[in-house]
């Protein structure tokens, strides 16, 4: 009984963690203490998950392999890098960060029970509870009086995204008579053919496309991102999105197969109208954050692409691209976070212009970064764009392949916009000196993209991966 | 030994971030800069030293696993082709740098995109596999953005952004090729062995036809001309007009390297296309050419007749198996073309500088600068085609076949050629004469006793090549 407990140690100081926010109202003062506390909470947490890395937390619930280890820790690790850098947003801007604090732990909690899920209840309950975190997250930005707006939008499409979920998982189990993973697959295999168990599985995927804001589920994610505070935004660019993948993958292989041919025609159109959505969106927008919004979206609508084969090779390169894009993006949002000018976070692309002037280092890195999502080479978004383009190849969807070019080039305008921006217009704003963390910061990072482009089967060639399929 | 041929890789993107991590404002930079060329053409002439010249397979070939799951590797050799022009580039990039103000020397910026496009032209021209050859293929737009981006003068951005779209979308256009390829032969391939995959004809169609569309956007021909125009004819800066003007190099060599092995027999049917293009934009060129009254688009207009004399070369003389034995006289031609156009970029650029400082005309100016005065005319004498330059042996060699081939297209090339270059003449005619100049000469300073001793030397080595076009090979 007692290993079991020391097997939940992280879900129990989680647990802690968010009572603790959740019973002591702490001031704006004590924002720095908040950000500390939580820090160590997710450090011993990490550390606990790394030390019983195979060992499931409910036997029977949940699995534990290197796949699940590699995604949990990546979760802890993101949840750090965004608590790290939001801090000093909420103590230059006097906000009280406690509530976002609070928030970001019930996602971390919320996460790591949907990548190790294996039962269809607990993934829905694991995927209320991350939505219940998105709407706290959504709340802490006290400042914007337009807030109200974006959380009224995300509150009321979660409500039918939820109750579309649970009516899918009760009509599933009424019929099947099971929730484990590998039990709904077997009774998927009997049900082919049968309407209602098709849209009752298309339910629990709507939710996921809901969660990764794939279009036309995406408006949520577009719309607020002008909106919302700079820590909101990159908690909503880099933290769900790896989770809901990593559940979505696991979802998508252990379940889904013998339903492949039914919901490949469904993916596709999905991933279309994501690629096209984000890659006309980017373009329309004047706000950065906006264009990012979108790029993430035209990524999410290529990630589902590849992801139509139902295969491990089809996982493999989502997951590659979806790191390498991840990575883009956290170099891009860490450079947003050090452009300020006067002590105001700026998010026009007008108020950027003649950035690098003053801010060369972290000019150069958004734009290597911005290149990068191009996927031009020999920078490491080339790799993941490689093997997206290879799969499509491979399997001979070559409209696909060419639509997706003729979207990268669609999309490439709207970053070359705030490339263009960044480095070559006239200075207006008086930017103000970078953090000098921030700088080491984005330096890590753009080592280890090199790493990553010298060493890329460090990404490719992961023998983990193969324990995505009969867990 | 100390491997040469990784160092001379390695050398431009290490000299790279060493100028990033430099003071600002200062000319340790520039120093820097102009030490890793000047030491990448000493690397390349040890290499000519050890190379064996008989042998036209690539020698001193390193590979580098890199997915060895997917037999995904790169490779890199040199033969003597791509060596000559790759010292042509490293010198013309000597003189890019030599020619730069004072206050650009300082510019931090500039020099590092410089050396990053450097580093893609050497890996570009080392590339021995297709993989290696389509990553350094697609990485030459973007420092050119940046840099024409910074330092072009851009008055209508859109501009900009076609050059990169444009770009991108040939870019894209031969990953696609690649893929196909990767596709039948299940894994990276070395250049030369490319002619070996086994494909169905309308793939082998679709592969060539993308891989030819993809190298003919770097070559400034119509209808794709517009970029390379639009981009150039503001620029100020000698480094990063050179470096402009290096783009179509890219497109020229992978032809070179794809065309007699691949890409003619797919894509015959359309060859005559291309070359009613190509004369098309031969006439066009020396036409507008000779209606501007600018030296430097005269200039332009000469460098992109020649890029297109060495292209046409290239397609039609593989059809009467010529193209084999001519590629080193283009090779040689293209490493004097190189240094002579490079030369005169920053002659005119610096002249031009001087006019508006001491706001005196451009007519005459050479008049009051005897010394500059020299060394431009006798730059102007080699682009002409003088027999002091072994451009002289060999364009007579290229430009004869071609005549060979077909007397109507020889007669075109020759015609534009003539017509370019009595235009040039005349330009330099306007320059030295006395009796128009109006304003206060005496202002207007000769060449520095230091960049006089530079352009001798480079002169130098145009001079000996008419001898021998190897003869610093000892």
């Amino acid at each position: 009984m007692l290993e079991y407990v020391i097997y939940m140690l992280p879900l129990l100081i989680l647990l802690g963690g968010i009572s603790c926010f959740a019973l002591i109202n702490f001031t704006q003062d004590e924002t720095n203490k908040c950000f500390k506390f939580c820090r160590v909470l997710l450090t011993i947490c990490l550390i606990s998950i790394a030390i019983f890395y195979n060992k499931p937390l409910m036997a029977g619930l949940t699995v534990a392999n290197h796949f699940t280890i590699v995604f949990e820790m990546w979760l802890y690790l993101s949840a750090l890098l965004v608590l790290y850098i939001s801090r000093k947003w909420f103590v230059n801007m006097k906000q009280n960060g406690s509530r976002f604090c609070y928030a970001l732990l019930l996602a971390v909690l919320s996460g790591s029970l949907l990548i190790v899920s294996k039962n269809l209840a607990l993934t829905g309950g694991a995927i209320a509870l991350l939505i219940f975190g998105n709407i706290r997250i959504l709340q802490t930005d006290t400042t914007n009086k337009q807030s109200f707006s974006p959380n009224r939008i995300y509150q009321s499409s979660a409500l039918v995204c939820l109750i579309i979920l649970f009516a899918s998982i009760a009509l599933l189990y009424h019929y099947g008579h099971h929730f484990t993973y590998s039990k709904v697959n077997l009774f998927l295999g009997m049900a082919i053919g049968e309407p209602l168990i098709f849209v009752a599985t298309a339910g629990v995927v709507i939710c996921f496309m809901f969660l990764l804001s794939a279009a036309p589920l995406h408006y949520w994610l577009t719309e607020n991102s002008a909106r919302v505070s700079l820590p909101v935004f990159s908690y909503f660019l880099l933290v769900p999105s790896g989770i809901c993948l990593a559940a979505f993958i696991r979802f998508v292989l252990n379940v889904l197969p013998p339903l492949n041919s039914a919901f490949a025609l469904f993916f596709v159109g999905v991933a279309f109208m994501s690629v096209f959505v984000g890659a006309v969106g980017a373009c329309s927008g004047q706000n950065i954050r906006k264009i990012l919004a979108y790029g993430y979206v035209f990524q999410i609508g290529i990630i589902i692409l590849v992801l139509q084969h139902f295969n491990i090779f089809a996982a493999r390169t989502a997951l590659t691209y979806w790191f390498v894009a991840w990575m883009a993006m956290l170099g891009a949002i860490i450079s947003l976070y050090s452009l300020k000018s006067r002590g105001e976070y700026l998010s026009m692309l007008v108020e950027y212009a003649g950035a690098k002037d003053k801010c060369p280092l972290i000019a150069l890195m958004l734009t290597f970064c911005l290149f990068s999502m191009m996927g031009l080479p020999p920078l490491i978004g080339a790799v993941g764009y490689f093997g997206v383009l290879n799969n499509l190849a491979f399997n001979n969807h070559f409209y696909a392949l060419v639509y997706i070019l003729l979207m990268l080039l669609v999309i490439a305008y709207a970053y070359l916009q705030i490339i263009k921006s960044i480095n070559f217009d006239d200075n207006r704003n008086n930017f103000d000196r970078y953090d000098k963390g921030v700088a080491i910061l984005l330096c890590v990072i753009s080592a280890l993209m090199m790493i990553l482009v010298f060493h890329p089967y460090y990404l490719l060639e992961q023998p983990w991966i193969m324990e995505l399929v009969n867990e | 030994m100390f491997n040469l041929p990784i160092l001379l890789l390695l050398l431009p993107i290490l000299g790279c971030f060493f100028v990033m991590t430099a003071r600002k404002d200062a000319e340790n930079a520039y120093h820097i800069s102009l030490l890793t060329v000047g030491s990448g053409i000493f690397v390349i002439l040890r290499l000519f030293a050890e190379l064996n010249l008989q042998q036209t397979e690539r020698q001193f070939i390193h590979r580098l696993d890199w997915l060895s799951e997917s037999n995904i590797y790169l490779s890199f050799g040199f033969d003597t082709f791509s060596l000559m022009l790759l010292f042509g580039v490293y010198v013309a990039f000597l003189i890019g740098f030599v020619g730069l103000q004072k206050n650009s020397r300082k510019n931090k910026s500039l020099l590092a995109w410089g050396l990053y496009f450097l580093w893609n032209m050497t890996c570009f021209l080392s590339a021995n596999d297709m993989i290696s050859f389509y990553i350094f293929f697609a990485a030459m737009p973007v420092p050119i953005f940046m840099l024409v981006g910074n330092f072009g003068n851009i008055k209508k951005s859109v501009n900009l952004y076609l050059f990169f779209i444009f770009n991108f979308a040939a870019i894209l256009i031969f990953l696609c090729a690649l893929l196909i390829v990767y596709k039948f032969y299940h894994g990276n391939l070395p250049l030369q062995e490319i002619a070996l995959i086994n494909m169905p004809k309308h793939a082998a169609e679709i592969v060539w036809s993308g891989v030819c569309l993809s190298l003919l956007a770097r070559i400034p021909i119509w209808p794709f001309h517009y970029w390379i125009s639009a981009l150039a004819s503001n620029i100020k800066n000698p480094l990063v007009y050179i470096i402009t003007c290096l783009l179509p190099l890219s497109g020229l060599y992978g032809f070179m390297r794809f065309w007699q092995v691949t890409i003619a027999e797919s894509v015959r049917p359309y060859v005559w296309g291309l070359v009613i293009f190509c004369l098309i934009t031969i006439i066009f060129i020396t036409l507008i050419g000779i209606a501007h009254k600018d030296f430097l688009y005269k200039l332009f207009a000469y460098m992109t007749i020649y890029y297109l004399l060495f292209l046409l070369a290239e397609v039609l003389l593989s059809f009467v198996l010529l193209a084999d034995t001519l590629q080193m006289n283009i090779a040689y031609s293209l490493f004097i073309f190189l240094l002579v156009t490079s030369s005169l970029i920053v002659f005119d650029l610096r002249m031009e500088q001087e006019c508006i400082d001491k706001k005196c005309d451009y007519r005459g100016i050479l008049a009051h600068m005897p010394k500059r005065a020299k060394i431009f005319t006798l730059f102007i004498l080699v682009a002409l085609g003088l027999p002091i330059s072994s451009m002289f042996w060999n364009n007579f060699i290229i430009i004869s076949a071609l005549f060979n081939f077909s007397f109507v297209i020889g007669t075109m090339v020759m015609f534009a050629i003539l017509l370019i270059t009595v235009s040039m003449l005349f330009e330099l005619y306007i320059m030295r004469d006395l009796k128009i100049t109006k304003s206060a000469e005496e202002q207007i300073e000769d060449i520095s006793q230091y960049n006089l001793a530079f352009f001798a030397a480079i002169l130098g080595v145009i001079l000996l090549s008419f001898f021998d076009p190897l003869w610093f090979v000892l």
